[in-house]
């Protein structure tokens, strides 16, 4: 999952349609969200259920972010 | 077993605890040594949790390669934040180091296209700016994250 400096640079790099891009403050958003309670005591992985209504919550393409 | 699921509690708040102590992702032996357990066990323990996918090992080993967003070497994308530096496996982790630390922090990396530095400050409540613009690029859809966790 790399950084580019815009999407039309992700798109030079793109291999085949199995990429998507998001902004950087979706993607903020996203890491902030998963990784908040990392270190904290009582940590868990998300559900899948718990994390594709992340997905959703930040606008992201259903078909794409699906997990199962 | 609820033993061990109660083991591997421990061991999981240790590496947490490990990692806002010293600075870096704990060994096998560290781990062990901090809870006054050994390295089989501790071996074991890591094993199961390689398994329910918390953490990326090292190829052909069961030490911690990644126990996300915290990088064990160094990557492409440094976090200063907490006063310390920090390594990530992607920028998805990258951006999530502060926010794991509940602290502000600044990420460095270069574009993956023409190679120019992007330099990103990220608030303590999330808000992330950049010095000239960056997204993130998704490489493979969702469901096959852990088809193979190195690539992805």
């Amino acid at each position: 999952m790399r950084l580019f400096r815009s999407e039309e640079h992700a798109g030079r790099s793109r291999r085949g349609d199995s990429s998507q891009v998001i902004t950087l403050d979706q993607a903020a958003r996203l890491a902030r969200a998963w990784y908040v309670k990392k270190l904290a005591p009582g940590w868990r992985r998300h559900t899948v259920e718990e994390a594709e209504a992340l997905f959703a919550q930040l606008g992201f393409d259903k078909d794409f972010w699906r997990l199962r | 077993m609820a033993d061990d699921a109660a083991f591997d509690s421990i061991v999981r708040e240790t590496i947490a605890a490990s990692i806002r102590r010293r600075g870096a992702v704990p060994t096998i032996a560290q781990v062990a040594s901090d809870i006054g357990s050994d390295a089989p066990t501790v071996g074991a323990s890591f094993d199961r949790m390689i398994a329910a996918h918390v953490f990326i090992p090292r190829r052909e080993s069961s030490e911690i390669y990644s126990y996300n967003p915290f990088c064990a070497e160094p990557t492409d994308f440094r976090v200063r934040s907490d006063g310390r530096e920090w390594w990530a496996l992607c920028g998805w982790d990258a951006l999530g180091i502060p926010a794991a630390l509940g602290a502000a922090g600044t990420v460095e990396t270069s574009c993956a296209d023409c190679g120019d530095r992007i330099v990103i400050d990220v608030d303590r409540d999330g808000t992330a700016v950049s010095n000239g613009g960056a997204v993130l690029n998704i490489g493979v859809r969702a469901v096959d994250f852990w088809t193979d966790i190195h690539f992805t």
